[in-house]
């Protein structure tokens, strides 16, 4: 695949589709007669010498899909809405499939859709706030720079779809990376810390910390998972370098069957999560401390589960648009 | 006005970038292509696709609407240049305010 025909495929991903046909034609032709006026100044260079040069005068294939999308007023900007979006996704599904079965399990009742409501709402402020923030500011912003939420996906590769789903997508490693970090410091800054908040309106407004990892967990299974935490950060540094790029695939399919295994080894492990403890439910009432004693031991596998579910399909329909967008001729 | 001037005789968006560049002004594909496409949504362009040799290329050129524009467009620069001529004219006039050159 040469550099125009990359340039023509990250164009092609981040165009409106209505535009996608007309403006990459158009701009590839420009783009090809600009090649050849470069030529003649330098017959001896090689093609894709020649590409790089042209392709190093123009503006970046996401920038240039962007000016072609009417200028609006964005809370959240482009570059960090996939981020947010997805950050956004996982919190509200978190917030919903523990508060629901809850308000299932003791009855449906108006304090249990007001705790729903006044959860969600809160999730939604405080997610929106801090990407606001990464996004508005100028040191943050410069994290979303390290963090390489600014770079196109000028290195996409249409590889084998069928061997590895989803790991050529950018937006996924770049989840993941983040997701890394953000384990990685929690598991070993504040392990005692990592809970669900749970918002509570009767006698008070009161917001408490439902610890999730038992004590055993703080042990040698947050090592592995730390260590594997620091393996998916190594791997996506490693990736910079061209001659490991190039094993990506195969590397990438250890790198998911070892998470896949740990995944299920942390499942079968009946250890991982916090069983509340009398000191902890002794301010909720009685319907609440009954249902979380009753159900939160298996609460939290099925959240992880529906996770991991949720992966999946989420895998499976990235690569579906993979395919009809940077591939017509695969579908 | 310096896109629709350098498409009264049929170009390209690549075309119009190297005449451009000549002359010494640098127009990023960015603000290009989504300008020309303006440009034709408001009648002031037509296009067509020509193939020649093994590839397809998009021709602009500047339509009656599009000339008409050009037209106010120059008007209303030498009604600019005249106008500011004309407060300079003032400015230097007066003894003890400096000219636009002093400043500078």
């Amino acid at each position: 695949m040469t550099s125009f025909d990359k340039y023509a495929k990250t164009l092609s991903y981040f165009l409106p589709s209505k535009l996608r046909k007309e403006v990459v034609r158009e701009v590839m032709s420009d783009l090809y007669a600009e090649l050849e006026a470069e030529r003649r100044l330098t017959p001896n260079d090689t093609t894709e010498a020649l590409m790089k040069r042209v392709l190093a005068r123009h503006e970046s294939p996401r920038v240039l899909a962007r000016s072609f999308v009417a200028r609006r007023s964005e809370l959240i900007g482009w570059r960090v809405y996939p981020v947010y979006k997805w950050t956004l996704g996982i919190s509200l599904a978190i917030t919903l499939l523990t508060v629901v079965p809850l308000s299932l399990l003791s009855g449906l009742h108006w304090q249990m859709l007001a705790d729903l409501t006044l959860s969600l709402i809160l999730v939604f402020t405080i997610v929106t706030l801090v990407f606001l923030a990464i996004d508005q500011f100028g040191p943050l912003q410069r994290v979303a720079d390290a963090m390489s939420l600014n770079q196109p996906i000028d290195s996409v590769e249409p590889a084998d779809l069928g061997v590895h789903i989803g790991s050529h997508f950018v937006s996924y490693r770049r989840n993941r990376r983040l997701l890394a970090i953000v384990l990685l410091l929690c598991l070993n800054l504040v392990p005692g810390h990592i809970g669900l908040p749970i918002l509570s309106i009767e006698p008070s407004v009161q917001v408490a910390m439902y610890p999730i990892l038992s004590a055993t967990f703080l042990g040698t299974p947050r090592l592995i998972l730390t260590l594997w935490c620091a393996l998916v950060l190594l791997w996506d540094l490693l990736l910079t370098s061209r001659r490991v790029a190039r094993f990506e695939a195969e590397s990438e399919v250890a790198l998911q069957f070892i998470g896949l295994v740990l995944g299920f080894a942390l499942l079968i492990n009946g250890h991982i999560f916090a069983v509340p403890d009398a000191a902890m439910t002794a301010s909720y009432s009685d319907e609440l401390r009954i249902t979380m004693n009753t159900i939160a031991p298996y609460l939290f596998k099925i959240l992880v589960v529906a996770l991991w579910l949720g992966w999946i399909v989420k895998a499976w329909v990235f690569c579906v648009r993979f395919k009809r967008r940077l591939l017509p001729h695969a579908v | 006005m310096a896109v629709l001037m350098h498409l009264r005789v049929e170009n390209h968006g690549y075309g119009v970038r190297q005449a451009l560049a000549q002359a010494g002004v640098s127009l990023k594909e960015g603000t290009l292509y989504p300008m020309l496409r303006r440009l034709e949504a408001q009648g002031a362009l037509t296009s067509r696709w020509d193939a020649t040799g093994d590839r397809l290329r998009k021709y602009y050129s500047l339509s009656e609407q599009g000339s008409d524009l050009l037209a106010a467009l120059r008007e209303q620069r030498a009604l600019l240049i005249g106008l500011i001529d004309k407060l300079e004219g003032m400015v230097a006039d007066e003894p003890n305010v400096p000219t636009l050159q002093e400043t500078e």
